[in-house]
């Protein structure tokens, strides 16, 4: 059992709680609680302690309408108003709420008609688009931890990202098979900037930036033993070729070799061309030896969202549900591009901040459009927002699923109940007078039932 | 947009009046618009009659006050190098005066950091988040070879957008020649560009920026 109450102190003790904020999901952190307030997160790193210990009700209405405080039945009706209403809806964010109202939120998407996108497209959807043409070959943190020799981080900076990386799974733990954790391992780093990760490099490798691309087709040729040009490879990747055969030397020799890869690959020049370049190498370095890789995410659960969203429409993100039955496209139908192109006329937005994140196209649209906003912090889309919830916090008041960055999914303990809606609450809702509003319009079953019509 | 323009040109050496925006000296105003470092590092401050204050930066450059009428007087570039009607204010005088006569040429890398990350949980209305994505990193070997200084103000112009932030010297090595670095956040945002070329991901890192001294950290504490 999780939660253990000390009656002398009245310190509540979460034991094994999971942190949401990366995609780490770390589900070994103990937290103390005293009047609603977590006063430590034991194991939790600077982001987490952060996460947690900064965590608090915010002291504001449950639902804003057109910036005005109204109740969360009034702001459900003009919710659900402004989806079924649109021609041509977006619903997009979901890496930060549970994988249980991340299922809600496809579902209000195919009763509208809309656009489903998620975070992952300004993430790693170049890395899922190049999961579909390559494959992947992977594994769990698990595995990394108690089998890999040589670990390599390809434009992902871990040491600031995702703080507990290198000692929970991928550098210092002793494993079954590296029996001296960091001694029996080799760690390689490959950035266009010498990373606060760089410093636990073996081997540091500064390449020119927008050069991942070449720098991966050095390595792939040389697996393949192609005779290169040291001063092309130099010029083409700002790296000597000796260098570059001393690191194929070492994935070569390596029992257990495997390349987590960051957005220093999906946004740059090269985006889905990059990934499908690690995807490709690593299949071609099991030629020689055991390789795997595997993009490091970022949000809490936005592995989640993927899963959940494939799930339920057979794409992991930017699915167009117009007609009826799931459309993929990424550059048509993801967010940043309907919004940038001025083409979605109302929006749904669940933990997410495109207001701040998205380019400026993107953000005057989406200003221009009636929307919905649900998140439990104040943020430049909930100020913007037609109607905004501030809804509980998955993990800290809210129980459910995540899914880590492997697709292991792990379960929530939350520390305590929250006054404000949980996402699923208010999602379910809206869901429900969605489904009201659109029945009105869909076609007569015939007598049989069924609503395909007759041949 | 603050600029300068040419005004009477000399045989030996041309004279640039500067038609400026608040902060200041502009036609036809007192000198007390004039910023105090610039007021301050000057010659004959005290008198108010025809030339009120004068000071020359070296490499041909001198500024003067005149009558409330702030002239630039480059010798013998102004006509030579049409870009310095681009040129703004007073910083342009200490970019003069440092040999940097154009703006320059970065890649950005906008990116993660912890305290970003923090800043997230504390609230992004809030300083930590607020420090963190509006400071822009800058090799020291740039800086030192711009005469850039920690927390002075600088203009980001991309295809896109152009964004204005203060700088500070990246640690160490971290940073290559040539390349920036901020956090990610609304202002590195303003500078991508809404096309995905069919990915669905707008290039978000390694961005093709100029970059402009707007103003000084001393110009702005003295």
């Amino acid at each position: 059992m999780a939660t253990v109450a000390d009656e002398t102190t009245e310190l509540k003790i979460v034991q094994d709680a999971t942190c949401t904020f990366c995609g780490c999901v770390c589900d070994d952190i103990d937290l103390h609680v005293k009047d609603n307030a977590i006063v430590d997160a034991k194991r939790a790193c600077v982001l987490g302690k952060a996460w947690f210990l900064n965590h608090e009700i915010e002291d504001v209405p449950a639902c804003h309408i057109d910036g005005k405080s109204a109740s969360v039945k009034d702001g459900i009706e003009r919710a659900a108003q402004i989806l079924a209403s649109a021609k041509y809806p977006l619903i997009y964010g979901l890496s930060d709420t549970t994988s249980e109202s991340q299922r809600v939120a496809v579902g209000i998407g195919d009763w509208i008609g809309g656009l489903v996108d998620t975070t992952t497209s300004v993430c790693h959807g170049p890395s899922g688009m190049a999961f579909q043409s390559v494959g992947e070959v992977t594994c769990s943190l698990g595995e990394v931890r108690n089998r890999a020799d040589l670990v390599m981080f390809w434009g992902s900076n871990p040491a600031e990202s995702h703080p507990r990386h290198f000692t929970k799974y991928s550098l210092m733990p002793k494993g079954m098979f590296v029996p001296n954790g960091r001694k029996d391992r080799t760690c390689v780093i490959v950035d266009v900037r010498k990373t606060k990760s760089a410093k636990a490099a073996d081997l540091f490798i500064q390449i020119k930036p927008r050069c991942d691309f070449e720098g991966l087709w050095t390595l792939r040729a040389l697996a393949q033993g192609v005779e290169l040009d040291p001063q092309q490879v130099l010029q083409d990747t700002g790296v000597e070729l000796s260098v570059w055969v001393d690191l194929m030397e070492r994935m070569k020799a390596a029992k257990f070799g495997v390349i987590f890869f960051g957005m220093g690959v999906t946004m740059t020049r090269g985006k889905h061309a990059n990934s499908e370049a690690i995807l490709a190498l690593t299949r071609d370095m099991n030629k020689y030896t055991r390789f795997v890789c595997k993009p490091n995410r970022g949000h809490g659960n936005v592995t989640g969202a993927d899963n959940v969203v494939t799930w339920r429409t057979g794409y992991p993100f930017g699915v167009n549900l117009g007609r009826g039955y799931p459309r993929f496209n990424p550059g048509e139908y993801t967010a940043s591009d309907v919004l940038a192109r001025g083409e979605a006329d109302a929006a749904m937005i669940i933990a997410s901040d495109p207001m701040a994140n998205f380019s400026q196209p993107a953000r005057d649209h989406l200003k221009s459009i009636p929307y919905v906003a649900l998140d439990p912090k104040d943020t430049p889309t909930t100020r913007n927002a037609a109607v905004s919830f501030t809804v509980a916090t998955y993990g800290i008041n809210v129980p459910g699923t995540v899914y880590r960055m492997d697709d292991v999914p792990i379960p929530l303990r939350p520390a305590f109940e929250s006054p404000h809606p949980s996402d699923f609450e208010v999602l379910s809702e809206i869901e429900k007078r969605v489904r009201e509003l659109k029945a009105s319009t869909l076609p007569k079953p015939t007598k049989n039932g069924s609503l395909r019509p007759r041949t | 947009m603050r600029r300068l323009r040419d005004t009477a040109p000399g045989p030996s050496w041309d004279r640039v009046e500067y038609v400026g925006e608040t902060g200041f000296a502009t036609v036809g105003t007192s000198q007390e618009r004039c910023p105090r470092w610039f007021a301050k590092e000057w010659t004959n401050f005290q008198s108010k009659r025809a030339v009120l204050c004068s000071m020359s930066f070296g490499n041909g450059v001198t500024v003067s006050l005149i009558r409330g009428v702030c002239t630039l007087a480059i010798e013998g570039l102004a006509v030579q190098n049409s870009k310095f009607r681009e040129y703004t204010g007073p910083t342009e005088c200490r970019r003069l005066a440092h040999g940097i006569n154009m703006s320059e040429t970065f890649i950005l890398i906008p990116g993660r950091t912890s305290q970003q990350g923090v800043g997230i949980s504390e609230g992004k209305f809030k300083k930590t988040y607020q420090e963190q994505i509006t400071l822009l990193q800058v090799p020291p070997e740039d800086m030192t070879r711009l005469g850039l200084k920690n927390d002075d103000r600088v203009r980001l112009t991309s295809e896109f957008g152009e964004i204005e932030v203060n700088i500070t010297a990246s640690k160490g090595d971290e940073l290559p020649a040539g390349i920036l670095f901020i956090a990610y956040g609304d202002l590195s945002s303003r500078l991508m560009g809404g096309d995905t070329h069919g990915s669905g991901m707008p290039t978000s890192k390694g961005l093709d920026v100029e970059l402009e001294l707007v103003d000084s950290e001393s110009n702005r504490h003295d």
